[in-house]
């Protein structure tokens, strides 16, 4: 009964409630936590593996880079929008093909989207992108220049944080409307509307339509997959390094924070991890209970 | 009749004066503390210093004749609306209860409640002002349904005397009121 | 005339004051206690907080100490009332901030419960639920003060999630200084003292109670042409609404006399309307929706076997209601569960659908076969189990142990607070410590302890309510009412 009551007879403690045991109601037997368990089920990281998934942030890093480095080409004169245009139209019937040739390999159990439908969307898109182009140039026109590089300094970082990586999907609705915010502001610094046009084709190419390309080629070719990590955040650094030298060199920095330290802190860190579970915890629901709504 | 030392729930000393008219007729008066005049003057030089140093600042002498005008008109107002000298309570059996408080410039609030209206005087609890106090209330009848209350005066508002005060008043009035019922 | 009559108890009680000085008062109650319920959670909010705290102190007045309780007002009820014998409570107006739970601010809650605990000379403050802030507080000021407190903890907290480590990093704050602490179940006292990092010597299981009188079996309520499975839980994920929305369809297809009941409302209801419209079991299963307290017994007795889902649960009392009732006990071996029924009484099963199918099945087949105990056997070996006068002994003796203790001083208070609690947050609320006593020294130069008024105790040894129950009671309907009135008052 009571707490602190003489100790009773030499019978075993249950852990009964139903019972009235000749203990104390503060007793506590050999076999209190017994049922506690730690580090149930916990992960153990190789670095390797770890530096891959990263390479995935990395890569993500240096396509904002090449958006950057082709931005201030452009701006610079450097590079006439007619070249850029066509490489883009290269380089997209090239992703399509290996995006469609990558499908094959898959079954893909719902309907497959017919090439009239792509067709359709690419040119509303075009069009609607080109006739606007004008108004695009002048948008932000009034708004003074620092103003338009900090904001698409901030949109492109709310861009990176808010990529889904966990899934490579295509980009979530925040992170792409952040990312096409940042280059229509850019876009407005350029000198003509085709320059625009072009860098806003171009934004599309990278910040949209290339992670759905890389999730195909995640899914699917995971070894190609890392090497066109590498390339990508190798491009980004030798062409911000062509611009830039500083910017290069602080890219590879974060790259390398990135891709490198953070997997090797968080191997390091594991060994502390210390999780405890018991009868205490919410028992999960493991099964698809919708299953029973279909 | 004045016995027992009695302090308000501040803790400030107040009397409480009990006349007996008659064995019908009790009147209850509690008289709070007289305004003192250091607390007077304190206020004052506080009103009068701060308008100094505004004045010191700003070389406007409005500055200095408002505050002359802001004590002399918030004394006033003070003792004239703020300031209960004493409280009352006139309990005459088979007539009912007059309330009357008395402010320190003499002007005097009256309240009377017939005896029919009335359903009994109890001390009740209550939360004010992040403390928890008694006073002493009158219940009054709801003319439809006998049984229920309508709504409640509470007595002796701003002198606020202690439980003990209270419960003497409180036996007196029970006396009267259950002679005559 | 209820009034009157409470009021010529006052006059008795000033009296005595005048003549005895006021600590005779206190030091001739040897062995009973001024207790201070103190919980953001009580009545009118339903719940088995709510419950616990009301049935504690009903047992505590029998026994001869003095409770009163401290919660926030609910809406229009604010001000101080009186329940059946006597049972004073303190509806103070603290702002409430999300859940019934008030906002905390560590300081603001000081002057009022200082009030409470100076007017009725508590002895004890007994905290209730870990999720109410102003129970916190009251610890926290109750130590402030040099009160001896007492916690009980009626809820199991997970360890994984960023919300549940900062809760538990508060909760081993709060429970620093604490006294003793009460736990439902040996699974809620291995997880508590795990969340508070505490000592298991000052932790004691004293588990809830169910009146045994309210929940009494009526075979005769049973349709003897069907077999009805009972549910009745408020209808959120963690109660495992999801499966019994897989246990549904499952069973209903297998056994054509199957029937559900089920009572409580919640945001999961759509997943069982969902299962009833997709398989057209309009006819078998009855979603009653929320149900007071006085209606579940009516529920339970329909019923052959009750069904309960939760994913976590520190004691369960509804599974103890359901076997008081009679029925066959069919749960989720999670938490504080299966210490609370004997095997025979309960099917105990894993939270999955296939699992508890299983055991609804065996439970089935049994009934089927006529083998199950009756239920006027089943409640008589439940009603002796779980009674809440044995809780208030129990927890009587914990009072008693913790009025001998000492309160610590300030600074071995501030000393402990950093030692416990790590040298961050130590030394954070160690500061709070300081700050709320010179917040309590400041108040008691406004305020003198001497200057406040004690309260007349309704309830305790000096209890004035000691007339014959009936007209007690009209007299707190009237006292209720009346300070209904005054609290627009003032």
């Amino acid at each position: 009964m009571g707490p602190d009551s003489a100790p009773g007879p030499a019978v075993p403690w249950q852990k009964v409630l139903w019972e009235h045991q000749p203990f104390p109601d503060n007793y506590v037997d050999e076999r209190f936590l017994e049922e506690l368990r730690r580090n149930v089920g916990i992960r153990q990281y190789q670095y390797w593996a770890v530096v891959k998934e990263a390479g995935f942030v990395g890569q993500q890093l240096s396509c904002v880079a090449i958006f950057i480095t082709l931005w201030l080409y452009m701006e610079q004169g450097l590079l006439p929008p007619e070249l850029l245009l066509l490489t883009s139209l290269v380089c997209a019937l090239l992703g399509y093909g290996l995006h469609q040739a990558l499908k094959s390999q898959v079954e893909s159990s719902c309907e497959p989207r017919t090439y009239m439908a792509d067709l359709q969307s690419a040119s509303i898109f075009l069009s609607f992108t080109f006739g606007f182009s004008p108004v695009l140039k002048t948008l932000t026109e009034s708004v003074s220049t620092d103003t338009v590089y900090a904001m698409s300094a901030v949109m492109l970082l709310a861009h990176l944080v808010a990529f889904p990586y966990a899934q490579p999907s295509p980009p979530g609705s925040l992170s792409l409307n952040a990312a096409l915010f940042a280059s229509v502001c850019l876009a407005s610094r350029l000198p003509g509307a085709l320059h625009t046009f072009t860098m806003l084709s171009c934004a599309l190419l990278v910040f949209a339509l290339w992670p759905c390309l890389l999730k195909r080629l995640r899914a699917n070719a995971p070894r190609q997959f890392t090497g066109v990590c590498v390339g990508v955040c190798l491009g980004g650094v030798g062409g911000l390094g062509s611009q830039s030298p500083a910017g290069a060199v602080l890219l590879a920095l974060a790259l390398g924070g990135v891709t490198l330290l953070c997997p090797l802190l968080l191997v390091r860190l594991q060994r502390h991890k210390d999780n405890i579970h018991g009868p205490w915890d919410e028992a999960e629901i493991h099964e698809d209970i919708s299953r029973f709504l279909q | 009749m004045e016995d027992e030392a009695f302090t308000d729930i501040n803790g400030k000393a107040i009397s409480l004066d009990c006349q007996s008219h008659s064995s019908f007729c009790r009147e209850f008066t509690v008289n709070s503390q007289k305004v003192s005049v250091g607390k007077v003057i304190a206020y004052t030089c506080c009103v009068w210093l701060l308008a100094y140093a505004v004045f010191f600042f700003t070389q406007n002498t409005a500055v200095l004749s408002s505050a002359i005008v802001i004590t002399l008109v918030g004394m006033m107002l003070y003792i004239h609306f703020v300031k209960v000298d004493h409280e009352s309570l006139l309990v005459i059996g088979s007539m009912g209860i007059q309330v009357s408080s008395s402010f320190a410039s003499g002007r005097e609030t009256t309240t009377f409640i017939e005896m029919n209206k009335i359903k009994d005087i109890v001390i009740n609890e209550a939360i004010y002002m992040h403390r928890i106090i008694y006073y002493l209330c009158v219940l009054l009848k709801d003319p439809l349904e006998p049984d229920a209350v309508s709504s409640v005066v509470p007595l002796f508002q701003s002198s606020k005397p202690r439980l003990n005060c209270l419960v003497k008043v409180y036996k007196s009035c029970q006396e009267i009121i259950s002679k005559c019922q | 005339m209820g009034q009157r009559r409470r009021v010529a108890a006052v006059n008795n009680l000033s009296s005595q004051h005048i003549s005895g000085s006021p600590a005779e008062v206190v030091g001739d109650s040897s062995r009973k206690h001024n207790i201070c319920m103190v919980s953001d959670f009580f009545y009118p909010n339903m719940g088995g907080v709510e419950s616990h705290i009301y049935q504690l102190s009903q047992c505590l007045i029998e026994k001869g100490h003095k409770v009163v309780i401290a919660t926030h007002a609910y809406g229009r009820r604010k001000g101080i009332r009186y329940l059946t014998n006597g049972l004073k409570v303190y509806y103070l107006p603290l702002q409430v901030m999300y859940n019934q739970s008030t906002a905390t601010t560590c300081f603001h809650s000081l002057p009022l419960l200082r009030c409470v605990f100076v007017r009725e000379r508590i002895t004890v403050v007994h905290a209730h639920s870990s999720f109410s802030a102003m129970a916190h507080d009251a610890l926290f000021h109750a130590k402030t003060m040099g009160l001896n407190t007492v916690f009980t903890d009626h809820s199991l907290f997970g360890f994984a999630d960023v919300s549940s480590v900062l809760t538990n990093k508060l909760l081993t704050v709060s429970l620093c200084d604490t006294n003793h602490i009460v736990c439902v179940s040996y699974t809620s006292k291995e997880n508590t003292v795990l969340r508070a990092v505490l000592n298991p010597e000052i932790v004691s299981v004293i588990p809830n109670a169910v009146d045994p009188t309210d929940f009494t079996p009526d075979p005769s309520q049973r349709p003897n042409d069907r077999i009805t499975i009972v549910v009745i839980s408020r209808l959120v994920y963690r109660k495992g609404i999801d499966l019994l929305g897989g246990i549904i369809p499952e069973l209903c297809l297998k056994h054509p006399d199957l029937h559900f009941l089920i009572g409580g409302e919640g945001p999961k209801r759509i997943v069982l309307e969902e299962v009833r419209e997709k398989y057209q079991l309009h006819d078998r299963v009855r979603l009653l929706g929320a149900l007071e307290h006085k209606d579940v017994r009516g529920v339970l007795v329909q019923g052959h076997i009750f069904l309960n889902t939760s994913l976590t649960e520190a004691f369960c009392m509804a599974i103890v209601e359901g076997a008081s009732c009679g029925l066959q006990v069919v749960s989720t071996r999670v938490g504080g569960i299966p210490e609370v029924l004997p095997d025979d009484l309960i099917t105990l099963c894993e939270p999955t659908v296939r699992s508890l199918c299983a055991g609804l099945e065996e439970v089935i087949a049994r009934q089927r076969s006529g083998s199950v105990s009756s239920p006027a056997s089943i409640h008589a070996r439940v009603q002796k189990l779980y009674t809440w006068r044995n809780v208030a002994e129990r927890t009587e003796k914990v009072y008693d142990r913790v009025a001998g203790e000492e309160v610590l001083p300030l600074d071995r208070r501030l000393r402990r607070l950093r030692s416990h609690c790590g040298p961050v947050a130590g030394s954070i609320f160690a500061f709070v410590a300081v700050i709320d006593f010179l917040f309590l020294l400041l108040l008691q130069w406004l305020l003198p302890d001497r200057v406040m008024d004690v309260a007349v105790d309704a309830t305790g040894p000096h209890g004035q309510w000691r007339q014959d129950t009936s007209k007690t009671r009209s007299h707190s309907k009237c006292a209720m009412k009346q300070a209904a009135k005054t609290e627009m008052f003032l």
